[in-house]
């Protein structure tokens, strides 16, 4: 499932999507999110895609790629769609089936509201995977960082999350080869990952995961050491080499969307 | 420059007051000044790497005391001031690298001390052209070398303007092309820098690049001289377990059978030289 | 002959812009009971050939054969090849994930499906072989013991598989210089006393040199130079370009040679030097060959 999926991928560049300020692009696909669910025509949609593709196509991203992006997730959008049409109730009736659970029902209102959620999905994920392209996971992490800063009051601990998470994306690739390691390793003392029922399978993987668990933790250990070896103390009095700045092209963005998005809801799509 | 280190009657317990106490350090004292270049070897068990973390307050003494030009290490208010002026690299390459980028990786240090971000930019780039490594400044860590790794946590230690140098053997888990790369950048470092090097390791080989080597066994500190010196020590180096370079090992094997060799024979040109 | 290589080509990510051939057309023969030393540099393909002997990789083309029966074969070849051959990795120690010693060494026969009485067996055995005491160790915690312990349970739950072949990944890598003679002694003392075909691969030509009776030098993925130590040790300039260091007790030789003195040069023992070197020695210096002056 993981091979094509676009989401997480990045792809470096110096389109204007690409030097946004991350905090102003994760913001604005919040609103986004939000708008989607508020429409509610075929129309409003038709109208927010124009200007997304439009968006898109301007800033050079490889349209066919994000495309494609969706094929992964598609059995989600299908099987949302269908149990919309099922269970919602209202309008004609499209649609009677007798199965041996009772009489299935689709009704106009279902399909309306099915494929709605589907439409929704599929700009999610384009959007979200527009963001990945565009954003490094590290620029993504320091907005993250910086959008919850407001929160440290209430206790949320903005820069330990983002730490933690700067520090796993650091580490990905490298648990990734040792595990290719370790799975070898076994696989040459005659360990079988291959075969088997679920439970089979599962209790084969003990000798992968326990080691890996063991080596995560040493390196925490170690890591950790290595911190505060270079004094290391928090988050409290550090400066960032790299810092964030918004600056007109963000603003403009913001006010670009917001505009278009009131239009279309005031319009009653 | 000029930072002195020392530790007084430094004795060191892992597990102390439990049934698996275990005495690591005994009774150490040792000074260093500024600018030197100091090589402490010993096989596993020795001492050496325990000794070595007391040298920026990672472990504190059980008995007696260490100083980093007069700060306590063991009052915590001087903790951070320690640790910015004695700086350390582990032996476990990946296991230092903290961000997804080189240069990110080198500002860490700077960014805790809390420098302003042009300052730590400057420092940033500075320290990677100093080990050599200023092409590649936005690389992923995973795709370095060994070589490059220990490489970029030396430059994430010169980042922060350290006056010592701390390696504990460094050179344990990399190819011998990384080891040459790591030895050559300490060399340069202790010359042109000045910064005090103290290079903790198992190799005879790389002490000998060292102009003070400290052979430590079982928690003391069993010989303290120039490489040359201690070299001629060959039967109780073996005895501690260590290895001698194959070239002083034979001048001293003929010399026991009877021939004429004069001392402080340790290349292959020196020793072709007194035979022929 | 045990181990050949056919042409064996591997490619990395075949297709792909970051793709990267790892082995190019090697052929290489490695006969029952011998000692071969494997060494090269960094990415010279070494630790991707060894991954072929027991199909752990497969070749992109060309073939590797297993006492002739090929590593591209059923499901029940492969099988009975890593029963055959067996691979201990780098920093062996990372894959131990058992609660005890004993079963952690048991996992390796255990799933070559033996009896109970045979794993036990097996696993005394393997113990043994590596220095570490059954009785004592057996019910410990693998992750409790020293560094250079935990390499050796790891070495052994290989050895408990009684393979023909033992293939050894740099096993001495980050060990103290008693712990790298103490493990290479006795994988030495293994291929003795049991004729088992020893592989070592490594980036010390001093340990390669000092153990192996066959050197196969690799070289950006292709194999170099292949032969018995004195051939090899013969090409003293070809090796030193393909970035490898002989030992310095060689070179030591070498450079005797040069001036004129009837030395051999295949020596790379500080013993072997001393041996070969007194008895030209009158007084301190070396005769030269072919003259009766005494210095």
């Amino acid at each position: 499932m993981f091979k094509g999926l676009t989401i997480g991928q990045y792809l470096p560049g110096q389109s204007i999507l690409h030097v946004m300020d991350p905090r102003m692009k994760i913001l604005l696909l919040l609103f986004t999110v939000v708008v989607l669910f508020l429409l509610d025509t075929f129309a409003g949609y038709i109208m927010l895609g124009l200007l997304f593709f439009t968006v898109i196509y301007f800033s050079n991203l490889p349209i066919k790629m994000i495309i494609k992006g969706i094929r992964p997730l598609f059995f989600i959008i299908a099987f949302t769609f269908i149990l919309h049409s099922i269970l919602t109730e209202g309008g004609d009736i499209i649609l009677e089936q007798s199965l041996w659970i009772g009489t299935i029902t689709v009704e106009s209102e279902g399909v309306y509201r099915g494929s709605f959620m589907a439409i929704r999905l599929i700009f999610l994920i384009i959007i979200a995977s527009v963001l990945t392209l565009t954003t490094s996971p590290i620029a993504l992490t320091d907005a993250i960082e910086h959008l919850l800063s407001p929160f440290k009051r209430l206790g949320v601990p903005a820069h330990e999350i983002a730490m933690m998470m700067s520090i796993a994306l650091r580490f990905i690739p490298t648990l990734t080869e040792e595990t290719d390691k370790i799975m070898k390793a076994q696989k040459a003392r005659g360990a079988n990952f291959e075969t088997g029922n679920i439970i089979q399978r599962a209790r084969n993987l003990i000798p992968l995961l326990i080691p890996l668990f063991v080596s995560a933790f040493r390196r925490a250990d170690e890591l950790a050491v290595a911190m505060e070896a270079r004094c290391y103390n928090g988050g409290e009095g550090r400066t960032r080499l790299r810092e964030l700045k918004m600056d007109t092209r963000d603003y403009l963005a913001m006010v670009v969307l917001i505009s278009f998005a009131s239009v279309l809801l005031l319009l009653g799509l | 420059m000029g930072v002195s280190l020392r530790t007084e009657n430094l004795s060191f317990c892992y597990n102390k007051g439990k049934e698996n106490e275990e005495k690591a350090l005994d009774n150490v004292s040792l000074k260093t000044s500024g600018g030197e270049y100091m090589a402490v070897i010993g096989h596993n068990g020795s001492g050496k790497s325990t000794l070595a973390k007391h040298f920026n307050g990672l472990l504190l003494p059980s008995e007696g005391k260490v100083f980093v030009d007069d700060l306590d290490t063991s009052v915590s208010e001087n903790i951070w001031k320690v640790r910015q002026k004695v700086g350390m690299v582990f032996q476990n390459p990946d296991n230092q690298i903290v961000a997804t980028t080189v240069e990110e990786d080198v500002a860490f240090g700077p960014e805790n001390l809390g420098i302003v971000p042009e300052e730590i930019r400057e420092r940033v780039h500075e320290a990677l052209n100093t080990v050599d490594l200023g092409g590649i400044s936005g690389h992923a860590p995973h795709l370095l070398s060994g070589g490059q790794k220990q490489r970029l946590a030396i430059a994430g230690i010169i980042a922060m303007k350290p006056d010592v140098l701390v390696l504990d053997e460094p050179t344990s888990m990399i190819d011998p092309r990384g080891k040459k790369e790591v030895l050559n950048t300490l060399k340069q470092l202790n010359q042109q820098e000045n910064i005090t090097i103290i290079h903790i390791t198992h190799s005879m080989d790389e002490a000998m690049e060292a102009k003070r080597v400290i052979v430590m066994n079982q928690g003391r500190i069993d010989l303290d001289d120039a490489p040359g010196e201690v070299f001629l020590q060959v039967e109780r180096i073996k005895e501690l377990g260590l290895e001698i370079p194959q070239i002083v090992e034979l001048a001293h094997s003929l010399k026991q059978e009877g021939v004429n060799l004069p001392k402080g024979i340790f290349d292959i040109e020196s020793l072709v030289e007194e035979l022929c | 002959m045990l181990i050949e290589c056919k042409d064996l080509t591997h490619v990395y990510m075949p297709g792909s812009p970051m793709s990267h051939k790892a082995l190019d057309e090697v052929n290489l023969t490695i006969d029952k009971g011998e000692f071969v030393g494997i060494i090269g540099q960094t990415g010279s393909g070494k630790s991707t050939l060894i991954q072929h002997f027991n199909g752990l990789l497969l070749p992109t083309s060309g073939d590797v054969l297993i006492q002739g029966k090929s590593t591209q074969g059923d499901k029940k070849s492969l099988k009975d090849i890593r029963e055959k051959v067996g691979l201990v990795f780098q920093y062996p120690e990372h894959q131990l994930f058992e609660e005890t010693v004993a079963k952690d060494v048991e996992f390796g026969p255990k799933n070559l499906g033996l009896s109970q009485e045979e794993v036990g067996e097996r696993t005394r055995y393997a113990l043994e072989k590596v220095g570490l005491s059954y009785e004592e160790l057996k019910d410990r915690s693998p992750f409790e013991l020293s560094g250079g312990q935990m390499r050796r349970v790891a070495i052994a739950g290989v050895l408990a598989i009684k393979p023909e072949v033992l293939v050894l990944d740099e096993p001495t890598a980050g060990l103290d210089p008693r712990g790298k003679q103490d493990i290479l002694d006795k994988m030495l003392r293994l291929h003795r006393e049991q004729g088992i075909t020893v592989i070592l691969v490594s980036h010390s030509m001093d340990d390669i040199a000092k153990y192996s009776d066959k050197i196969m030098v690799m070289h950006q993925g292709r194999l170099k130079i292949s032969g018995d130590v004195k051939e090899v040790f013969a090409r003293l300039k070809d090796i030193e370009e393909l970035g490898l260091n002989a030992p310095k007790i060689t070179l030591l030789m070498y450079r005797l040679r040069e001036k004129g003195f009837d030395v051999p040069y295949d020596v790379f023992t500080v013993e072997e030097a001393k041996e070969h070197l007194l008895p030209h020695l009158k007084k301190g210096k070396l005769k030269k060959s072919g003259s009766d002056f005494y210095v």
